[in-house]
């Protein structure tokens, strides 16, 4: 039998690379995932769990990807040291990230290795950019543009969305071992979303006119994009004016939100955090939100 | 958004108002100089609800990324890959022995700076002459 995406993610490959790995990248207690007591939950409901899991191993994959074309670009563009290294500590956390989902999922439905493989597929990633501009050294402008968009996208947008999202789940989890990983992945989340923020505000001090325009079109995009992906069909006019309270589960829950849920999220997080962010950098963020292509 | 601690677990608040309102009507997609091509998948956060594999059935695959494989600059062009208007003038190559049946120019097309031998990076290969000797 040919090892699913989630199994061929955690495959060993040395005993002496593995040793290096858990010390870089292991910085807290491991969640015991032998300790998941499977007989306690409905095999739907892992199943479930086992889909949203495994996206997350992807997703948390793709983000080393994305984070390794950065940094490498930024180092080409010869950025000082702090802005590397602190970009650095988030390659490292995304793969414990993915790491720990990859677990999950598998702990979750191991059944669906053999009977369901797909779940647990694990697609070469693409990252959602365009590919970085070659480099001038008298001519940075469009590497600042690029990497102003990459991390206005993948850390400004996505890494401050997760943090509330990864929250929630922690506190929907009724079972100790997804919460465990939620509440470890929780803890980056917000370092990551500050990187962001702050490495966009270096960026976006060095870009011309046109350069910050480019970024603004591309605000426009990802807005519209993440609307589509994370608001499970539920358009804004629903439910603004509207508050929603997340507790712990009544059932069994092992990490998994409503669609409400997400959509509430999504809006909430946008319209306090993300938008007054952009706009405090001097972007036109509301005015690009406002223009966005519905496809909700 | 707000967060108020209970007995052991968070209870978490979010509040949608009204600053999203307006734009355009959804599924309208007017603003078409704002749809690029070739700029990747769509970005979706991490933690956004993942489709199973029954919901991808049937589902086309997205086309792929007109992904351009970075393979690194440009090899200069050699005697042996020149195209007829890069090969060196022939009088300019020496020949060699008259009966080697092959004959290779011995002179480089555009060879550029000395390659570079990788050095370990604890070893300073260049010494700075001290400006003030």
């Amino acid at each position: 039998m040919t090892a699913t995406g989630s199994e061929q993610m955690l495959a060993p490959t040395s005993d002496r690379l593995g040793r290096m790995h858990r010390a870089q990248v292991h910085r807290d207690p491991w969640p015991d995932f032998a300790a998941f007591d499977r007989e306690a939950y409905d095999p739907v409901l892992r199943r479930a769990a086992a889909v949203q899991w495994a996206g997350r191993a992807r997703a948390e994959h793709g983000s080393v990807h994305q984070f390794t074309i950065l940094s490498h670009t930024l180092c080409c563009a010869r950025v000082p040291l702090t802005l590397v290294g602190a970009l650095s500590r988030l390659v490292t956390d995304e793969v414990r990230h993915a790491e720990l989902c990859a677990e999950m999922a598998l702990a979750c439905y191991p059944e669906g290795k053999e009977g369901e493989p797909a779940i647990f597929r694990w697609e070469r990633p693409v990252a959602p950019w365009r590919d970085p501009p070659t480099l001038d050294d008298d001519a940075l402008m469009p590497v600042w543009q690029w990497a102003a968009e990459a991390i206005c996208v993948s850390c400004c947008i996505g890494e401050t969305l997760s943090r509330p999202m990864l929250e929630a789940i922690a506190v929907v989890a009724t079972d100790p071992v997804a919460d465990a990983v939620a509440r470890q992945i929780l803890r980056d989340e917000h370092l990551h979303a500050s990187f962001g923020w702050e490495s966009l505000g270096w960026l976006v001090a060095r870009l011309d006119d046109e350069a910050r325009a480019g970024l603004t079109d591309r605000m426009t995009r990802s807005f519209a994009a993440v609307e589509k992906s994370t608001t499970c069909g539920i358009p804004i006019e629903e439910v603004a004016g509207k508050a929603l309270e997340i507790g712990p589960s009544e059932v069994p829950n092992l990490g998994v939100l409503t669609d409400e849920q997400y959509a509430m999220i999504f809006y909430a997080t946008m319209e306090t955090e993300v938008l007054p962010q952009l706009q405090a950098l001097g972007l036109p963020a509301l005015e690009a939100w406002g223009v966005r292509p519905r496809r909700v | 958004m707000s967060s108020a601690g209970k007995s052991t677990r968070k209870v978490l608040h979010f509040a949608v108002g009204g600053a999203l309102l307006g734009g355009i009507a959804p599924g309208c997609a007017s603003r078409d100089k704002d749809i690029h091509v070739n700029e990747g998948p769509e970005p979706e956060p991490k933690f956004a609800p993942n489709p199973g594999p029954e919901e991808l059935e049937g589902k086309q695959t997205p086309p792929e990324v007109d992904e351009h494989v970075n393979e690194g600059p440009e090899p200069e062009p050699t005697a042996d890959t020149a195209t007829p208007d890069d090969k060196p003038n022939a009088d300019d190559v020496n020949p060699g022995p008259v009966d080697e049946p092959h004959p290779k120019p011995t002179a480089k097309v555009n060879p550029g700076p000395e390659p570079v031998t990788p050095t370990p990076k604890t070893v300073n290969t260049q010494k700075v002459k001290d400006p003030g000797q």
